[in-house]
């Protein structure tokens, strides 16, 4: 029992707490220092890449609208030009009844 | 975070210091890795500081991540019972010479232990906790803990009987 609690006394005296080295606090500090700095950095990153991202976006948005009446002004250019078409066909077909009418004996 | 919490954290630094540092070095038994460390666990409680209220719940805290990290640390880089501890400064105290050889060689037989049980006798008799707090800290049953203590004192005791020092230290009591 004794050498127990030589043994113990003897542990408690080997390892007694040890200091760090000179100015541990001081690193430590200015680690922390250096991480808020990186903090923040990333925090103005993110601010940046949210911004990018929001003019890609309306960029993005506005080129899908621009595209999408092109796409509507030729469409309707081409119906436009389908309508003149057709009417110059009738008014052929039109104008050849017409003829054939009029030379019909009876002029019914 | 506030000032009022700057000025906190710089004080926990100051009074805990000496606790973080020696539980790391004495598991990772390397003044350069245990510095890093140390250092590391600051700055992990620097970034939780307003979650832990109390001083108490602080130095816990630090007392667990420390263990924990150290033993993962040790784990990792295989460490293996080096001469490290030779080139750690002694603290500034007049001694006896028996005593300083003697402290040596405690200090080289709990660097040689298994990580579990040195982190017991670290938290045993370099913290001076009883074995419910390290079962807390170490997240084991308080039975295994005696268990585990008993066994290393055991074997602490032989080895140094081995070296003739059971006598010495026998008298000395």
């Amino acid at each position: 029992m004794n050498q127990e609690i030589d043994l113990e006394a003897a542990l408690r005296r080997a390892l007694r707490r040890q200091e760090p080295g000179a100015d541990f606090a001081k690193r430590v500090l200015a680690r922390t220092v250096e991480r808020r700095r990186q903090a923040a950095a990333r925090v103005w990153m993110a601010i940046a890449a949210m911004l990018v991202a929001g003019v890609l976006i309306v960029a993005g948005v506005r080129n899908y609208e621009l595209r999408r009446e092109a796409a509507e002004y030729a469409a309707a250019q081409k119906a436009g030009h389908d309508l003149a078409l057709a009417l110059r066909i009738t008014s052929a077909k039109l104008h050849v009844t017409q003829r054939m009418i009029r030379r019909r004996p009876d002029g019914v | 975070m506030t000032k009022r919490e700057e000025e906190r954290f710089e004080g926990l630094l100051g009074a805990h210091q000496a606790m973080v540092y020696s539980i790391a070095l004495r598991l990772l038994r390397d003044p350069a890795l245990a510095e890093e460390l140390s250092q590391d666990v600051f700055l992990q409680l620097f970034a939780k500081l307003s979650s832990l209220e109390s001083d108490d719940h602080v130095k816990f805290w630090l007392r667990r991540v420390t263990v924990h990290r150290a033993i993962d640390e040790a784990r990792r880089s295989k460490l293996r019972p080096k001469t490290m501890l030779d080139q750690i400064p002694e603290p500034v105290a007049i001694r006896r010479e028996a005593d300083f050889l003697l402290d040596e060689k405690l200090r080289k037989m709990v660097a040689a232990l298994p990580e579990k049980a040195r982190a017991i006798v670290l938290l045993r008799f370099q913290e001076d906790l009883d074995p419910l707090e390290i079962s807390r800290v170490l997240d084991m049953p308080s039975s295994s803990v005696k268990s585990l203590l008993h066994r290393t004192l055991r074997l602490l005791r032989g080895k140094l009987e081995r070296t003739g020092t059971s006598t010495k230290l026998g008298l000395q009591a």
